[in-house]
């Protein structure tokens, strides 16, 4: 669905992202490891266009978007779901939700998915948005990116403090959008086993490479977690 | 206009405000070199001359009474515009948070664009209802200015409610004054209040409130 190839990235002086590849298949979950500062989510903004590339190409469904603009990106299935949640603060859940339709899709409505994987949403409709506890912001903003009926679901660490019910209902979701086959999935995480229990394959960074990548099964057997351990 | 100068200055409101009256002292001269420094008369249409008789020493204009009406619609208009729309919609959502507006997929550009375009609008449209009461001259705007930033420090910035009742607070205000003190006695009053008003409450009139306000 989405391929990486050779992607290089600069932050002022330093080289964040060298020679990044990376390959995300349809129907599948791919789960990023590291620890803090290794270039996760620099590569995640790569991905939707937030920063520009300096060398190397992203290209979605057989087109090259490295050069498109995000709501471009997001008008071709690329969906979001940023660190820190960032939905809009002073708009009700239920406009935050119909903004995940600002991709061209509005006729057809918030889908019902939505609200079954997440059932607080339903509640809360005519709350705003920046009313809501940490966990309901970050149902809310995956709601959101559902919205978009994406092809590709892009999380960046769905569960940094969140209680761990809802990081079950979140990973239960997860699962379920995987297994209908049709969305590809980029999970970056920092919690190891979460991201153990959902990887289909998986692939490590450190200092803005990545060192190592394997299919999911394998994690266990690869001692992953040493490298993501402190 | 948008493209070529306020979109480069998008995140820095100061420099914005000065390019914005830059050029607006550029097209005031321009009108001027074009059409002449004399102010010219705009014939009011007929049935807005003259006034209602209200008491026998009180006469309530046409024209004033209409310019009312015709800003409460607008204001009306705007706040329908802005809640009830897919536009609006977009609007509040990229002044919130422009990358994650993006990413969702609203074409920025584009919104800024009508944003500023319906802006102007209304600008035209108040300069519209401002042809009633006075002659037209080029410099007409620059009066209005002052009062204007005033109403939208005193309301909070991005607050159409807050922009109403301040708007309507310092009118009323001033008008009261300046029938004890006089004009220029009243604007320094309004002023003197307004300073110790925003010490007070640097957010405005009608602050945003919730939990997220604090983050």
């Amino acid at each position: 669905m989405l391929t990486i190839d050779k992607l290089n990235q600069y932050y002022g002086g330093s080289h964040t992202l060298r020679g990044i590849s990376l390959e995300l298949p349809a129907g599948k979950v791919t789960t990023l490891l590291g620890r803090n500062g290794v270039g996760k989510t620099t590569l995640l903004k790569c991905l939707m266009g937030l920063l520009p590339v300096a060398s190397g190409s992203v290209s979605f469904a057989g087109k090259d978007i490295t050069k498109l603009q995000p709501y471009a990106r997001a008008a071709m299935g690329l969906a979001y779901v940023p660190q820190g949640r960032e939905i809009f603060p002073r708009l009700t859940v239920e406009e935050n939700l119909l903004m995940g339709l600002a991709n061209g899709k509005a006729s057809r409505g918030i889908p019902d998915y939505v609200f079954e994987m997440f059932p607080v949403l339903k509640d809360m409709l005519k709350r705003r948005g920046g009313d809501l506890s940490g966990g309901q912001q970050q149902q809310l903003a995956i709601g959101r990116a559902l919205s978009m009926r994406p092809k590709l679901l892009i999380l960046d660490e769905p569960t940094e403090g969140i209680q761990p019910s809802i990081i079950k209902d979140i990973g239960a979701a997860i699962r379920k959008l995987a297994q209908s086959g049709e969305m590809a999935i980029l999970l970056v995480e920092q919690y190891y086993d979460f991201a153990e229990s959902l990887a289909d394959q998986y692939a490590v960074m450190a200092r803005g490479e990545i060192v190592k990548a394997g299919p999911g099964s394998e994690m266990q057997a690869e001692n992953v977690k040493s490298l993501v351990a402190i | 206009m948008e493209r070529l100068v306020i979109r480069h200055l998008y995140g820095r409101p100061l420099e914005t405000l000065l390019a914005t009256w830059g050029i607006s002292l550029v097209l005031i001269q321009a009108v001027r070199s074009l059409f002449g420094a004399q102010n010219v008369a705009v014939e009011n249409p007929q049935w807005l001359s003259g006034g209602w008789q209200f008491m026998s020493n009180l006469v309530l204009p046409y024209n004033r009474m209409a310019i009312i009406v015709f800003a409460a619609v607008v204001v009306l208009a705007m706040g329908l515009i802005l809640t009830k729309t897919r536009l609006g919609l977009f609007v509040r959502a990229v002044t919130q948070n422009r990358q994650m507006a993006s990413c969702v997929g609203v074409a920025t550009p584009r919104v800024d664009t009508l944003a500023f375009g319906l802006g102007s609008g209304i600008a035209g449209l108040a300069g519209c209802a401002l042809s009633q009461v006075g002659n037209v001259g080029p410099d007409l705007g620059q009066s209005y200015i002052i009062d204007s930033f005033m109403v939208v420090v005193l309301g909070g910035v991005g607050q159409l409610a807050g922009t109403v009742y301040a708007a309507m607070g310092l009118g009323v205000l001033n008008k009261l004054f300046e029938a004890q003190a006089g004009a220029v006695l009243a604007k320094i009053a309004i002023l003197v209040i307004i300073i110790v008003f925003i010490q007070k409450r640097p957010q405005g009139l009608f602050a945003v409130k919730g939990r997220f306000v604090e983050q």
